[in-house]
C-alpha cells in the first residue's frame, strides 16, 4: 500500500498508549511513525522531521491538543486526527470549527484507528487515485460515476442523476443497510415520507440496468421495512 | 394571584354574610320584642272592650252612681287598679279602689290633660259612657304610654325612609368593605406574589413595609436561605456531573491500552485458539465498559440537567427505521456480511417495525441523538437478554400530543424486579440502560411505560412529547 511511506506523528501523554498506537500502526505496515509526550516534543519533531499526517491527544501537558493544531496549521495543512477521552468532543471540535480532519474516542479499538488513518492519508494525498478506485464493480456490471454509466459487455448504458446518487449513496455504505431515509435525504434532500414510491421506482429503474435478473435481485437487496443494501462482491 | 383573589372575595363574601346575618337577626329581634310587647298589653285587660262593658254597668240609682255586681266583677277581671265617673261638671260621681292622692274633682283643661298623659303618675285610659266619662287608672309599674304625633306625609312616607336608612347603612358598609379589601389586596399583593416566585424556584424580594413587613422580612429571610440552599444543591450536583465526566475521562486512557493489548493478543498467531479467544473476550467486554463510562456520562448529567437538548425536527419513523439498521448492520459486521443474501437468512434474532401509514408523516422536535440511543438500549436489552434468539417488534404508535415507540419480544421480556426497582438508585439489578433510556423520555416530556403480559414479564414503551 503506498499509503505506507507516510511519516505520522502521534502525541500523547501516556507513553504506553503512543507506543501502543506506534505498534499499531507499524503492524499494518507503517514505515515511519514519530512519537512525542508533549506540546514541545511534538512541535520540535513536528519542525524537524515534516511529518505527512499527526494524531493528537486533546488533554497533553503542557498545553492542549487544539493550540497545538492552530500553531501546526500555521505552517502546514498536513491532515490531523484528534484523539479524544471525553463524550462531548466531538461537538466541541464541531463547535471549534476547527478543520481537524477526523477524532476518534477513547477507548477505540486499532481495526478504527487504522481504517480512520487510512482514509484521512486517502483524502488528502490519493485524491487522483480515489476517482480511479471509484468504479463500482457489481459482478460483471461496472458503474463509472464520472461518466454516469454502467458499463456491461463492453455497452455502456446510462445513468440518471438521481439513480447515480442513489448508487452512490448505497455504495458508500456498501455491505451495510442503508434506511429510506438517508437515501432521500442524500438523493432530494428531504424525509422520506411522499417519496416513497418514487424511491421504489428509481431502485427498479436501477435494478433493471445493473442486475442479471431485476425481480431476484443479486446486488441491490431489500431490507424490509428499513431500506436497501448494496451487496459486496464476493471474493 | 389567583389564590390572593380568592382570599379577598372569601373576605367580601364573609362579610357581606354577617351583614346579612346582623340585619336578619336585627329584624328578628325587633318582631320578637313587639310580639312579646304587646302580648304583655293584650294578656293584662286594658282593652276598650272591658271598659265598654263596665261602662253600661253603671247606673244611677237614689244612692247615687253605682255598679252592678256583673260590672265589678268585669272590673275585678281587668288590670285597671282603680277607675271612677266623672259628670259634666268634672265631679267624681262614683269610684272604685280610687286612691286618695287622686283628685275628686277636675277642671276642663285637668281632663285635656291626663287623658294624653298622666294622672298622678298613673296612666290613665278614658272611655265615654252615656253622661259619664269613665276614667280607668292603669298599674303604674307595669304600663307606660306614650302619645305620638306625626304629619301625615311623615307617616305615609315612613316606609320610604326606612327603606332609604336600610340602603344607607348597606351602601356605607359596602363602600367600608371595598375599601378595606382593597387596602387589604394592596397590602397582601406583593407577599402573595412574592409566595408565587418562591414557589417557582424564583428568588423574592419583598419590601418591608406597611401592614405586612413582618410578613415580607419573613418571605424575604425565607427566599435567601432557599437561594443558598439551591445554590448549595446545584454546586454539589455540578461537582458530581464533573467528578464522573473526570473518571470517565481518566478510565479511557488506561481503557484503550486494554482495548490495544487484547486486540494485539486475540491476532497473536503464537497463542493458542483457546488463548485467542480469552483475549478477544477481554476486548469484548471493555468494549462494554466502554459503553457503561458513556452510559454513566450521560445519565449523571440527565440527571443533573447539565445535557442540554440539541432538539431538531425529525421523523420517529426515520429514527426507528435508523436504530434498527443499524441492528442488522451489526450483525452484517458480525456475520461477514456476504454470507447472507437476505435478512430473512440473519441467525437468531429479527427485528420487525410496524409504522402505519399516518404515521410515517409526523415530525417531532426531539434530540435524536438521544432518542435514537434509548431506543437502541430497548433493542438491545431484547437481543442481550435472549441469547437463544428472539423475535422484536417495534410499533410506533401516533398519540394526541406524543409519540410511543413500543418493543416488544418474543423472549423472556422484561423481570417484575426491574420493573420494581426502575427508581430506586442502590438497587442490585442492572437497569442503567432502561434508567438511561427513562431519563431520555422523561428530558423529552414522555416516559418509559412497563406493559404487563399475561406471563408476568413485561414489555416496554418509551414516549415522548411531539413538541418539547
Amino acid at each position: 500500500m503506498e499509503n505506507y511511506k507516510y511519516k505520522i506523528l502521534i502525541v500523547d501523554d501516556n507513553a504506553e498508549l503512543v507506543n501502543l498506537i506506534a505498534a499499531i500502526l507499524k503492524e499494518d505496515g507503517y514505515r515511519k511513525v514519530l512519537t512525542a509526550g508533549s506540546m514541545k516534543e511534538g512541535m520540535e519533531i513536528f519542525r524537524e522531521s515534516r511529518p505527512d499526517m499527526a494524531v493528537l491527544d486533546i488533554m497533553l501537558p503542557d498545553g492542549d491538543g487544539f493550540s497545538m493544531f492552530a500553531k501546526m496549521r500555521e505552517e502546514s495543512e498536513i491532515p490531523i486526527l484528534f484523539l479524544s477521552a471525553k463524550d462531548e468532543d466531538e461537538d466541541r471540535l464541531f463547535g471549534l470549527g476547527l478543520g481537524a480532519d477526523d477524532y476518534i474516542t477513547k477507548p477505540f479499538l486499532p481495526k478504527e484507528l487504522l481504517l480512520r488513518v487510512r482514509a484521512v492519508l486517502k483524502r488528502t494525498y490519493h485524491i487522483k487515485d480515489e476517482k480511479k478506485e471509484t468504479v463500482i464493480r457489481l459482478g460483471g456490471h461496472e458503474v463509472l460515476p464520472e461518466r454516469a454509466a454502467v458499463r456491461f459487455e463492453g455497452e455502456e448504458t446510462p445513468l440518471t442523476a438521481k439513480e447515480l446518487a442513489l448508487l452512490m449513496k448505497l455504495s458508500q455504505n456498501r455491505g451495510r443497510i442503508v434506511t429510506f431515509d438517508a437515501l432521500c435525504n442524500a438523493v432530494w434532500g428531504d424525509f422520506y415520507y411522499g417519496y416513497e414510491n418514487t424511491l421504489m421506482v428509481h431502485i427498479r429503474h436501477l435494478r433493471e440496468k445493473l442486475e442479471d435478473d431485476p425481480s431476484h435481485p443479486k446486488w441491490i437487496l431489500t431490507a424490509r421495512g428499513l431500506g436497501y443494501r448494496l451487496e459486496k462482491e464476493q471474493p | 394571584m389567583k389564590s390572593l383573589l380568592k382570599i379577598i372575595r372569601r373576605y367580601s363574601l364573609t362579610v357581606g354574610l354577617i351583614i346579612f346575618v346582623i340585619l336578619f337577626c336585627n329584624v328578628g329581634i325587633f318582631i320578637g320584642i313587639t310580639y312579646i310587647a304587646e302580648r304583655g298589653v293584650k294578656e293584662q285587660v286594658y282593652g276598650r272592650d272591658s271598659m265598654e262593658r263596665a261602662g253600661k254597668e253603671l247606673c244611677l240609682t237614689d244612692a247615687g252612681v253605682t255598679i252592678s255586681e256583673k260590672g265589678l266583677e268585669i272590673l275585678e277581671n281587668t288590670d285597671f287598679v282603680w277607675a271612677m265617673a266623672l259628670d259634666a261638671n268634672g265631679r267624681a260621681v262614683w269610684e272604685w279602689r280610687l286612691p286618695n292622692e287622686i283628685p275628686r274633682s277636675y277642671t276642663l283643661q285637668d281632663v285635656s290633660v291626663f287623658s294624653r298623659w298622666y294622672l298622678k303618675d298613673y296612666p290613665v285610659r278614658t272611655w265615654k259612657s252615656g253622661q259619664w266619662l269613665l276614667v280607668f287608672g292603669c298599674d303604674k309599674g307595669k304600663i307606660a304610654r306614650y302619645d305620638m304625633i306625626m304629619s301625615a306625609e311623615g307617616f305615609k312616607l315612613f316606609p320610604v325612609y326606612a327603606k332609604a336608612a336600610v340602603f344607607v347603612n348597606l351602601a356605607i358598609i359596602v363602600v367600608f368593605i371595598i375599601s378595606f379589601g382593597f387596602r387589604f389586596y394592596l397590602s397582601l399583593k406583593p407577599v402573595a406574589e412574592g409566595i408565587d416566585r418562591l414557589s417557582v424556584g424564583e428568588a423574592t424580594d419583598i419590601p418591608e413595609s406597611g401592614a405586612m413587613e413582618e410578613l415580607a422580612k419573613k418571605l424575604n429571610l425565607v427566599s435567601g436561605k432557599l437561594k443558598e440552599q439551591q445554590k448549595a444543591l446545584a454546586k454539589r450536583d455540578e461537582a458530581r456531573t464533573e467528578w464522573i465526566a473526570g473518571v470517565s475521562h481518566d478510565i479511557r486512557t488506561p481503557l484503550s491500552l486494554i482495548v490495544g493489548y487484547s486486540d494485539k493478543l486475540a491476532e497473536d498467531e503464537n497463542l493458542s485458539a483457546e488463548n485467542r479467544k480469552t483475549a478477544e473476550n477481554m476486548k469484548r467486554q471493555s468494549l462494554v465498559i466502554r459503553q457503561l463510562i458513556a452510559d454513566l456520562n450521560l445519565t449523571s448529567k440527565l440527571a443533573y440537567q447539565a445535557q442540554p437538548l440539541k432538539k431538531r425536527i425529525c421523523s420517529p419513523a426515520a429514527i426507528l427505521r435508523d436504530c434498527v439498521a443499524e441492528v442488522y448492520n451489526g450483525q452484517l459486521e458480525r456475520a461477514g456480511g456476504a454470507k447472507n443474501k437476505t435478512l430473512d437468512m440473519l441467525p437468531d434474532h429479527t427485528v420487525e417495525i410496524a409504522v402505519k401509514a399516518e404515521a410515517e408523516s409526523v415530525r417531532m422536535t426531539a434530540d435524536e441523538g438521544l432518542v435514537r440511543r434509548a431506543l437502541k438500549n430497548l433493542i438491545g436489552n431484547s437481543i442481550r437478554h435472549n441469547k437463544e434468539g428472539c423475535h422484536v417488534t417495534i410499533t410506533l404508535l401516533v398519540k394526541e400530543t406524543q409519540i410511543c415507540w413500543r418493543v416488544e419480544d418474543t423472549g423472556r421480556g422484561i423481570p417484575e424486579t426491574v420493573v420494581q426497582n426502575m427508581d430506586r438508585q442502590d438497587s442490585a439489578v442492572h437497569i442503567m440502560g432502561l434508567r438511561l433510556a427513562s431519563q431520555i423520555a422523561r428530558a423529552h416530556g414522555g416516559e418509559l411505560t412497563f406493559i404487563r403480559r399475561s406471563s408476568g414479564s413485561y414489555d416496554v414503551e418509551f414516549s415522548a412529547e411531539r413538541e418539547v
